[in-house]
């Protein structure tokens, strides 16, 4: 999913106003930014045919909801971004500090600590 | 029936793939029988005895195909059908046989393998792109994402960057946050993410279970090397082994904690042989040269004198 610096902003907007329409949007935009009422409805359409809006109609216009909350997006977004490489469906392109790490059981994270400080302390001895 | 030099390309490419099949078995038998040895090589060796092994296939094909180009063209080697290694036809192909079947298949199969890798790699670059707009700058490709789980990944092939979560500055303190940083600037150094992905282009044309296992060796070895290069005189090695467990830690409470699946364990080994390393109670070894060559050599030979051997007995079923 690809989401442009404008996308992000209007998506930011709807966060935190909750729901708005297209005239509300360029209201606010048109002082910060500049663009037409054109470019924040294609900007909204987009958004809505990426299912990060829904909408419906009150009178002429619709009105747009954010449809996925911001940490839902950017956790879904992180999700699809660092899919470890070692399954087949699943993308390649990330080096991960805590690679595969999550995988761990609560023992083997005792064992290993455990080990850790019998070599710290053979390490202080030794100094 | 196709004559000249395009059945010399052809009938070449039909070369390419037969030795390719072959040699990818071989390595594949190879792969199996070495895959417990490969956690006793030192780092630096294990990294350039995988990728031996995962391109092997490719540079035997290509090898063996201009080593028979070469003896038709110079018509001096192979010309006698009894000689160890020749192709009775360069100079005429038929898509009819099992040869052009051959080819369809490898073209199609390619294809689809290229094609979903570079799918893939674009949705990769999208959402990466839509992240970047979500994160905050911190440093020099260094990026800040307003998320409460703990994670720190680099990515990019060119222009790579280095995200973390603000998660994961909030939980660990300043030492284990430069740990974390300098563990994924030393993937950036390393050109980890490109790497990576082109590791697993290879490792695609492998069967599925030995290509995890190739991949995850690569993983671990890449792992290796990243927490290698954050030691120096004030981030203990001890002091790196216990960073990774608290993340470690930190990940078990966002994620169900798996204990029987497959992954599971591979997970397991790889944080244990991390930690291992860390601490240096893993003996590691330099690859042994002439067991590689010697192991290069007999994947050349079986490839090569297989080609005659193959080709009589799939006729034996299709008709030629």
């Amino acid at each position: 999913m690809q989401i442009g610096e404008l996308e992000k902003l209007v998506l930011q907007y709807l966060w935190k106003h909750d729901c708005a329409d297209v005239k509300a949007v360029f209201t606010h935009f048109e002082k910060i930014r500049g663009g037409s009422l054109n470019t924040y409805q294609s900007t909204l359409d987009r958004l809505y045919k990426k299912e990060l809006l829904s909408r419906h109609k009150v009178g002429n216009a619709f009105q747009y909801y954010p449809k996925v909350e911001r940490q839902d997006l950017i956790g879904q977004l992180i999700q699809s971004v660092t899919s470890d490489f070692i399954s087949d469906e699943e993308n390649s392109l990330i080096a991960a500090f805590s690679s595969m790490s999550k995988d761990c059981n609560e023992e083997q994270l005792n064992r290993l600590e455990a080990l850790i400080e019998v070599q710290r302390e053979k390490l202080s001895q030794g100094k | 029936m196709i004559e000249g030099t395009l059945a010399i390309v052809l009938n070449t490419l039909t070369i390419i793939i037969i030795t390719f099949v072959i040699a990818n078995v071989a390595v594949s038998i190879v792969a199996s029988l070495m895959t417990q040895s490969f956690l006793t090589i030192q780092v630096q060796s294990r990294k350039v005895a995988l990728w031996l092994l995962i391109t092997m296939p490719w540079l035997t094909s290509i090898g063996v195909a201009l080593f028979f180009l070469n003896g038709y063209l110079s018509s001096k080697a192979f010309e006698a059908e009894t000689e160890f290694a020749h192709w009775h036809h360069m100079a005429v192909f038929s898509w009819s046989t099992w040869h052009g079947a051959t080819l369809i298949i490898a073209l199609v199969f390619s294809c689809f393998i290229l094609g979903k890798k570079f799918v893939q790699l674009k949705q990769h670059h999208h959402n990466l792109k839509s992240l970047t707009h979500f994160a905050k700058p911190l440093t020099d490709n260094v990026f800040e994402i307003d998320m409460p789980k703990a994670s720190a990944f680099t990515a990019g092939f060119i222009h790579k960057k280095c995200y973390v979560t603000s998660g994961m500055l909030k939980e660990m303190t300043e030492a284990e946050v430069e740990v974390v940083l300098a563990h994924e600037k030393a993937h950036a150094k390393n050109n980890d993410p490109l790497k990576k992905w082109l590791f697993s282009l290879f490792a695609a044309f492998f069967i599925p279970s030995l290509a995890t296992r190739l991949k995850l060796h690569m993983t671990l070895a890449m792992e290796q090397a990243a927490d290698n290069a954050v030691v120096n005189d004030k981030l203990t090695p001890t002091f790196v082994a216990i960073t990774l467990v608290r993340v470690a830690r930190l990940n078990a409470l966002y994620s169900p904690i798996k204990s029987n699946e497959l992954v599971a364990s591979f997970g397991a080994d790889v944080l244990d042989q991390r930690i291992y390393f860390l601490l240096g109670q893993l003996t590691l070894k330099p690859v042994n040269k002439w067991m590689t060559l010697i192991l290069v050599i007999f994947i050349l030979a079986a490839s090569m004198s297989s080609i005659d051997g193959l080709h009589h007995f799939v006729e034996i079923v299709f008709s030629h």
